[in-house]
């Protein structure tokens, strides 16, 4: 009996000297790897820039965070970065910060983010566009046109994308608006117009529908580079903590305006 | 594990080409079996990088391959393409304007005048008006279309590329220069994800014609 005691005790002792010799690090090995990413940059009116160098790049990991620029072609590394889950970040003055989150970085080789392992012509990069200078200093609609008038620092071009908002409620919040809608302007002469189709919209004939609009770069079209490659756009981003979707680079939601719905 | 497809492109040889996997632990290597298949079985968590080999052929090389748990990636489509270590560059004359011979419509070229009749040449021509054009600093990069006669190539001393295709304005000075490539990985180059360049894996970069330059008309 006794010396089965001694033996289970024995055991006991035993295990825990292996168990306390070995440290997490080497459960889990400390493993280290480049960090790879491009970025592309745009001006307001989503025209790719000639040099994409000078975007600060930080990543956020538990304990740590890591910075570094990027080159003329867009492209960052981050060398011998730890393994493990991070948020990036990816800021350049006069443009609007793009933030994403689970980005998870094991190791080893480098990681290569956007850009799937099966090789093809397609691939994802980060879109950085400048913040608007536009304003949008008058809107009518008339009939079923809308005719828009910019106030620009920049030179004018030939057509710009929007969202614009609707409602039956005056000085209307755009969060509750009742619809949303993005549309191209295009310059004719000293305006700019497009056609609204108002088939689907939520307002009785003769109804008085308030609008706003802001004037919003393109997030959903990729980019065709001179060698062919299709490069489809990271631009916006979920923010989890005022859970919301975020787009960067939107301008200042314009004055209310008003016209009478015809059936 | 890993497992994918790795063949020689356009080729009836029983290939065998030389996987290497290279990741946090090391590298492994193997070779493929029937129809190109590999697979790495018993691989730790972390990131790889694929390198296909085989001597005459360019190596391509796959990254960003993460392998976390119990997963299973399949990488497929992976096609390798001959080089031309030993082709001798012709003598490259002088650079002309002029159409195409036995070409419909007739369209404007630049024409290259060589020193020798050509047949199918491994040349990919890069263009720059940067007077500092390379195979990494270019605007335009141009694999050769052959005149062909009713029933057969014709062979031509001369090289021909289309103005009209060209980005370049009227007047400004456009730089050329051709290394040594095998031209059907032109159209199936690829894009080395962590260098961040386009890749031809059979480009010999100290290989290449003199620099020349024209007037774009």
């Amino acid at each position: 009996m006794k010396s089965r005691q001694c033996n289970i005790l024995a055991t006991i002792f035993l295990l825990s000297v292996i168990l306390q010799s070995c440290t997490k690090k080497e459960f889990l090995p400390d493993l280290k790897g480049s960090l790879v990413g491009y970025v592309y940059t745009f001006d307001e009116f989503r025209n790719l820039l000639n040099d994409h160098s000078g975007v600060i790049v930080t990543a956020l990991g538990l304990n740590n965070t890591y910075k570094i620029n990027t080159d003329k072609q867009g492209r960052f590394e981050f060398v011998n970065l730890p393994a493990g889950t991070y948020e990036i970040h990816f800021e350049k003055t006069g443009f609007g910060t793009l933030k994403q989150f689970g980005i998870k970085h094991l190791g080893g080789q480098p990681t290569v983010l956007g850009m799937p392992f099966n090789y093809g012509s397609y691939g994802s990069a980060f879109f950085l566009i400048e913040m608007p200078t536009t304003q949008i200093v008058n809107m009518q609609i008339v009939n079923d046109s809308l005719y828009c008038e910019f106030s620009f620092v920049k030179p004018k071009p030939d057509a710009l994308s929007m969202n614009m908002y609707f409602s039956s409620v005056d000085n209307f919040e755009v969060e509750s608006a009742m619809l949303k809608m993005g549309v191209w302007v295009i310059k004719k002469g000293t305006f700019y117009s497009t056609k609204i189709n108002m088939i689907d919209f939520p307002f009785k004939a003769g109804e008085k529908v308030y609008f706003r609009g802001l004037t919003s770069p393109n997030y959903e079209s990729g980019i065709t580079l001179f060698d062919g490659r299709i490069i489809t756009c990271i631009g916006y981003y979920f923010d989890y903590e005022n859970n919301i979707m975020v787009y960067p680079s939107q301008g200042n939601k314009s004055a209310q305006y008003f016209f009478i719905f015809q059936e | 594990m890993i497992k994918g497809i790795a063949r020689t492109y356009n080729s009836s040889e029983n290939d065998t080409i030389t996987v290497i996997a290279t990741g946090p632990y090391g590298s492994r290597s193997q070779i493929t079996g029937a129809g190109g298949s590999y697979t790495f079985n018993g691989l730790g968590n972390g990131t790889y990088r694929l390198d296909f080999i085989k001597k005459g052929y360019g190596t391509i090389r796959q990254y960003g391959i993460q392998l976390f748990g119990y997963d299973t990636l399949n990488v497929y489509g992976v096609s390798l393409f001959r080089t031309y270590s030993s082709y001798k560059i012709p003598e490259f004359k002088r650079i002309t304007f002029g159409t195409k011979p036995r070409a419909f419509p007739e369209y404007m070229c630049v024409v290259i005048e060589t020193n020798q009749i050509l047949g199918y040449f491994p040349i990919l021509f890069f263009m720059s008006t940067d007077k500092n054009v390379t195979y990494r600093n270019f605007q335009e990069c141009v694999g050769y279309y052959w005149v062909y006669g009713p029933y057969e190539i014709v062979k031509e001393d001369k090289i021909y590329f289309e103005l009209q295709s060209l980005p370049f304005a009227s007047g400004s000075e456009v730089y050329i220069i051709g290394y040594v490539c095998n031209l059907d990985e032109y159209y199936y180059g690829y894009f080395d994800r962590y260098l961040g360049y386009e890749e031809w894996s059979t480009l010999e970069s100290d290989k290449h014609t003199p620099l020349m330059s024209f007037i774009m008309p």
